[in-house]
């Protein structure tokens, strides 16, 4: 499944990036912080055409490099979820895609509902992380 | 770098689009004006668009074509290669498919036989060259005359046919360009005749090679078809037959994909298979099929990209991956300058940036195999690498397509001159730089900041591994910025260390300063003591220790930089609020008075090990000027302890003129070190804030003890008003609002003194209030006793004595209410102080005021005859709750309107009372003013009434203005009277031709004679004729005429007597009396009469004692006929 996960806050800045692979994990940070330019551009172009209201919080594929494809999602809130699959993991559908992004969602909600948990801080539930690696492949 | 990345150079005749070869034979554009003007049409006319693809080329006379080989049978033909290096070039530039022989010849020349033979003759010649060749030759007539298609001219078709004869051309061969004005015109059609028969060559062309392809077997001559096809495609494409170009490329490049790769020909089918495949998208694009041209390259990279060829020369085949991708990125630029639009996922900047990639792992891998080479093999095998015969080849075995290289040593040496370049003369560091250099321009381009961010960083690392450490580190301090704006620290982190290496190794002091900085709190406890420890040894002149992991040889030549190195400034100012600081500071400003400002100052210090610091200052900005001052904290040296919470105090002694303004701490200065150029200053804004912490609004929520919470309560304060000295000096003001209309309302301004000190520069400064509405300001005007000021009114004042009054009047010219600020100033011992007040008052109109016409008899007056007294009433009605005096009043009347007399008296509600001078209220004759100096309370009224004569008479119009000086009431000085003038009411004068008086006593007495005398007198120069008649009545009995015809002479009068016998008592009206006139001459009768006549009479009734004796009882009805009689 993916090999690296992360949720970035309102202003991009980066609230849980998590990988399978440590020593790749500068690359994954590049790779996922390139793709905020794609959602950017997503997100002005349905805010253009449908005003505010974004029904569509699956932005799908954004871009894929020779090793690698990036999928996005954004919340009402403009929260951003990442996920980068390998290239070479063919067999995944969008739908699973998109129930991966829903859990992650609902994940989410759930580690920022917490009340000792102040917006805007790296996320540390437990719980959530639990959730991503079980998202993760095992290496 | 010299051209030794050559081997993977693609041709330039494959980047452009072909275009048929014309060659021009014949025309000396040196000597002949007319031969340049038809040269200068055909080659200037190609950059226009809808011409026919042609390209002309100017040949000598001389000129020798490459001869053709001669066919050998290809039973026994073995292919020595693919793609032969100059078949492209020879077809765009040295075989024309068309050669054309220009020639002077008018059909008339006279020496048309000889020319005429010189011309067949350089045909022949021609046609000689050509020989073996296809190419079509063409004759051209320049011709003087113009021929005339409506004229058959029979000689010119008989010397045509001649010619043609002559020199074996067909007739669509021999063209006439007739020179004249429209040269451009006649080579635009030579031009399309031009194409159309290269067009036929070379489908001659691509007959010839298929008629070849029958004698091939796949066996021996898989190249061969690789080969034809191509030539096929591209002779296709010189026709501009896209579509069949593109399926001949195909089979092409299909063909060569069948080709077995062996490490001899694994480079000359990757290069050949690149420049088809180039061809292929290529005309993909050309014939509209973007995505088509893509999916092929995809296709390309993939079938070769694992084909990595001899392991030694690895390098290669990474280099062959780059060059593919930045060949097709720069196609797909081209295309998008074309117009092919591309998006944010698909363009050039992806193919530029795997071109990186790959140029990358070249670079990674011929450093691994190369490294050991260090000489080059002699006799040298590349020696003659741009004389091969086939694209792709290697320079030591031209030609040879056996499976396994024949010579062993030879292909030994071959490789390791290969490497040797590849690590000696190639500086792939540029190559890299440059692919990611298009890359970045094109990621801006295509609206992708991070991506473009990330391959700046590539770019950075790029350099500093090819030692260019100065670039390096301006990139990586570019994108530290950038990346810890969205606070990526991960990336933050890895570009510090990166950066805070490179800075050790260029020397750059302010650099390295701001840079150790931000790592202390970045780095791990460990590195963060060191980095302490580099900043302290910096700032006192020494050497930092080398960052880790740096190459031995580079470290050794930077600390002998260092040892001399110096920032451009005396010392590096570093913006703490950029990044997380190692130290945080707060400043709050305790006292803001007049005489001393007092700023607290806490400080925390998160570095590992105390540090020393130089000087501490505080920056504070002064508003209206653009000068900072600056205020030393401490003079002495100190330290800063970790974790520990230090305070220090900053006294400040304000400049007078910053009093009642903000002052703001702009900065708070920490220096380290005091060396010039070796000097590093903190600078703080002195928020303390963390600039990590997106709210930092919410950090209360977390917990926090010790010095932690400590620092967190103090609030810092950073700007603040410095505040007066109090006035000892009391401003009051008294006035009575409402202010009247156009009145001069005074405003009393009462100034106490308590001041101890003598007082200097004392103002009082009047003005509207801010809120004022143009409409109100434009209507109100300020003045002391004496003169007119105008806003805003700054008066000066003597303030010397204890206590000061002075009267200012407000004159309102409309009914809005109005507000003054009212501020005094004064210095006392050089401090200024301020008192304000406001004085708000509404307006109201201060009296009504009425005037009317009245005939003598009070009645009112419509209109006024000439001649007549009549009477002007003026009222004036008090509306003020304030007393009002009348100072003085005049009534000025026009100059027909004489003044009569004055009638004068003083009224109120209860009735008549005399006025203040005790005058008594009658007739008066001498013209004087009844109003003058009369004091009216509310609602209470005045009435002046003056009898007039108008003289002549006129239209409507207004007879004279009322003057009236006015003001409240009050002691002099303290009231400034009002000048208003009123205008009388308009009425019509008419002129008085006839006028009748009427003489009758007050008052009648039952049934007793009563005499009525009628006056009628003439006031024209000319004879009046009328009608006069008095009509019966019931109340009275008359004698007298009761109806004549009356001449009145001009200026004379006449008198009509009538004697009335009253038959009732009480008002009763007098028998009607009409006046007519005869000839209509005499306007406004009626109006004379019944102005003439009274209403009525009172008819009292008999007394007693005279009626009993005089009346005996006679019944009424015979009274009538007595009185008759009398």
């Amino acid at each position: 499944m993916a090999v690296c996960i992360a949720i970035i806050g309102k202003e991009n800045a980066p609230k849980y990036v998590a990988c399978t692979e440590k020593d790749q994990e500068l690359d994954f940070h590049y790779k996922v912080h390139s793709s905020l330019d794609i959602i950017e551009e997503k997100l002005s172009a349905t805010s253009l055409t449908k005003g505010t209201d974004l029904r569509e919080q699956c932005l799908g594929l954004l871009y894929a490099t020779e090793e690698h494809k990036i999928y996005g999602y954004v919340t009402n809130t403009k929260i951003k979820i990442v996920i980068v699959i390998d290239a070479n993991h063919t067999g995944l559908r969008d739908n699973e895609i998109r129930a991966m992004f829903r859990k992650l969602h609902g994940a989410y909600a759930d580690a920022v509902c917490n009340p000792f948990y102040i917006p805007g801080d790296p996320i540390t539930s437990k719980k959530f992380c639990e959730t991503v690696h079980g998202l993760l492949v095992k290496s | 770098m010299t051209s030794l990345d050559r081997d993977f150079e693609f041709p330039a005749e494959l980047l452009v689009q072909p275009q048929a070869l014309v060659g021009i034979s014949g025309l000396d554009t040196l000597n002949n004006a007319v031969h340049r003007a038809v040269w200068d049409a055909l080659s200037a006319s190609r950059r226009q668009q809808d011409r026919p693809p042609v390209q002309f080329k100017l040949l000598a006379a001389s000129h020798e074509f490459p001869r053709p080989k001669s066919k050998k049978s290809y039973d026994q033909h073995i292919p020595k290669g693919i793609l032969k290096r100059g078949w492209m070039h020879k077809h765009l530039t040295q075989v024309p498919s068309v050669v054309v022989v220009f020639c002077d010849l008018d059909w008339d020349d006279p020496q048309w036989e000889e020319r005429k033979i010189e011309c067949v003759s350089r045909v022949q010649s021609l046609r000689e060259a050509l020989k073996g060749r296809g190419s079509r030759v063409c004759l051209v007539l320049i011709q003087r005359k113009t021929p005339n298609p409506a004229i058959d001219d029979t000689l010119g078709t008989e010397r045509a046919k001649e010619i043609f004869q002559a020199a074996d051309l067909s007739n669509k061969s021999l063209y006439i360009l007739p020179h004249n004005e429209h040269l451009l015109g006649f080579t635009a059609k030579l031009e399309s005749a031009f194409y159309d028969l290269a067009k036929s060559y070379y489908q001659h062309e691509i007959r010839q090679i298929k008629q070849h392809r029958e004698h091939l077997n796949k066996k021996n001559h898989q190249y061969l078809y690789v080969r034809h096809h191509f030539k096929i495609g591209f002779f296709c494409e010189l026709r501009q037959d896209l579509v069949t170009a593109h399926c001949h490329y195909e089979e092409a490049y299909n063909s060569l994909l069948e080709a077995r790769l062996l490490d001899t020909n694994e480079f000359e089918v990757k290069t050949v298979a690149g420049y088809i495949s180039y061809k292929v998208s290529r005309v993909h694009f050309a014939m509209n099929r973007p995505r088509d041209a893509i999916s092929h390259f995809r296709a390309h990279i993939e079938h070769y990209r694992h084909k990595t060829g001899h392991n030694l020369l690895l390098f290669q085949h990474y280099a062959w991956l780059s060059k593919q991708f930045s060949m097709f990125a720069e196609l797909l630029e081209e295309m998008a300058h074309q117009g092919f639009p591309s998006v944010q996922t698909q363009h050039p900047g992806f193919y530029y940036k795997s071109a990186a990639k790959y140029s990358e792992q070249r670079k990674i891998i011929a450093n691994q195999l190369c490294k050991n080479i260090t000489t080059y093999p002699d006799p040298d095998p590349l020696a003659n690498w741009d004389k091969l015969e086939f694209y792709g080849q290697r320079p030591w075995r031209p030609c040879q397509l056996s499976a396994e290289p024949l010579d062993p040593d030879l292909e030994r040496q071959g490789i390791l001159a290969i490497q040797y370049n590849e690590f000696h003369n190639i500086d792939e560091s540029a190559i890299i730089i440059g692919l990611l250099g298009n890359a970045i321009s094109q990621f801006k381009k295509y609206k992708c900041p991070r991506m473009r961010r990330h391959l700046v960083v590539q770019m950075a690392d790029e350099y500093y591994e090819s030692k260019d450490y100065g670039k390096s580190l301006t990139l990586l301090t570019h994108m530290l910025w950038d990346y810890r704006v969205e606070k990526w620290y991960s990336i933050v982190d890895r570009l510090l260390v990166k950066a805070l290496a490179t800075a050790f190794l260029s020397a750059a002091v302010s650099e390295y300063l701001t840079l150790c900085l931000e790592a202390v709190s970045r780095s791990q406890a460990q590195d963060a003591v060191r980095v302490v420890q580099n900043l302290v040894t910096v700032t006192n002149g020494g050497v930092p220790e080398p960052e880790a992991n740096l190459p031995i040889e580079e470290v050794a030549s930077a600390q002998q930089k260092w040892s001399c190195a110096r920032s451009e400034s005396p010392s590096v100012v570093v913006d703490t609020s950029l990044f997380v600081p190692p130290v945080q500071m707060k400043a709050t400003i305790v006292h803001h008075e007049y005489n001393s400002l007092r700023v607290k100052i806490t400080v925390r210090s998160h570095l590992p090990v105390p540090i020393n610091f130089s000087s501490f200052k505080v920056c504070l900005s002064h508003p209206g000027s653009q000068h900072m001052t600056e205020h030393a904290v401490t003079t002495q040296a100190q330290t800063l302890v970790p974790h520990e919470i230090l305070t220090f105090f900053c006294d400040v002694l304000p400049e007078p003129s910053d009093v009642g303004k903000i002052v703001q701490i702009s900065s708070i200065l920490l220096a380290i070190g005091n060396i010039v150029g070796r000097t590093v200053i903190l600078s703080f804004n002195g928020l303390g804030t963390d600039p990590n912490s997106t709210y930092p609004e919410l950090m209360f929520f977390k917990q926090v003890k010790g010095e932690d919470l400590e620092f967190m309560k103090v609030k810092p304060c950073l700007s603040s008003v410095i505040s007066r000295r109090d006035p000892l000096v009391s401003l009051k003001i008294s006035h009575k609002s409402p202010a009247l209309l156009h009145e001069w309302y005074p405003v009393k301004v009462v100034l106490e003194n308590h001041e101890t000190s003598p007082i200097s520069d004392a103002f009082l400064t009047f003005n509207l209030a801010q809120s004022t509405d143009q409409q109100a300001s434009q209507a109100t005007e300020f003045s002391d006793l004496n003169s007119l000021l105008s806003f805003p009114v700054n008066v000066k004042v003597d303030l010397n004595g204890s206590k000061l009054e002075k009267c200012f009047f407000v004159k309102s010219e409309n009914l809005i209410s109005r507000q003054l600020d009212v501020r005094l100033s004064y210095v006392v011992e050089g401090h200024c102080c301020i008192s304000d007040t406001v004085v708000s008052f509404d307006v109201i109109e201060a009296f009504s005021h009425s005037s009317k016409y009245m005939a003598v008899n009070y009645d009112a007056l419509e209109e006024v005859f000439t001649s007549d007294v009549f009477r002007i009433e003026n009222k004036v009605t008090s509306q003020s709750p304030w007393p009002m005096v009348i100072h003085s009043a005049q009534l000025q009347l026009i100059e027909n309107v004489k003044r009569e007399g004055v009638w004068c008296y003083k009224s109120n509600r209860e009735g008549l009372v005399k006025d203040q001078n005790d005058q008594d209220w009658g007739y008066d004759a001498e013209p004087k003013c009844s109003f003058a100096r009369v004091t009216l309370n509310e609602n209470e009224w005045a009435v002046d009434v003056t009898s007039v004569r108008a003289s002549r008479p006129c239209d409507t119009s207004s007879l004279g203005t009322l003057q009236l000086t006015w003001s409240r009431a009050g002691a002099e000085g303290t009231v400034k009277a009002t000048a208003s003038a009123i205008a009388l009411p308009e009425v019509r004068v008419l002129e008085c031709l006839l006028s009748m008086d009427v003489d009758i006593p007050g008052n009648g007495v039952l049934r007793q004679f009563y005499p009525v005398k009628y006056i009628l007198s003439n006031h024209s120069c000319r004879l009046l004729v009328l009608q006069l008649s008095v009509d019966p009545s019931e109340n009275f009995l008359f004698a007298g005429p009761k109806e004549c015809d009356v001449h009145l002479q001009p200026n004379s009068s006449k008198e009509f007597e009538y004697n009335m016998f009253p038959l009732f008592c009480g008002e009763m009206k007098l028998p009607k009396v009409q006046l007519k006139s005869a000839d209509n001459s005499v306007p406004h009768l009626d109006l004379i009469v019944s102005r003439a006549l009274p209403e009525s009479v009172f008819i009292f009734p008999q007394s007693r004692h005279i009626s009993e004796p005089v009346e005996p009882s006679i019944p009424a009805g015979t009274i009538q006929n007595d009185i008759q009689t009398v």
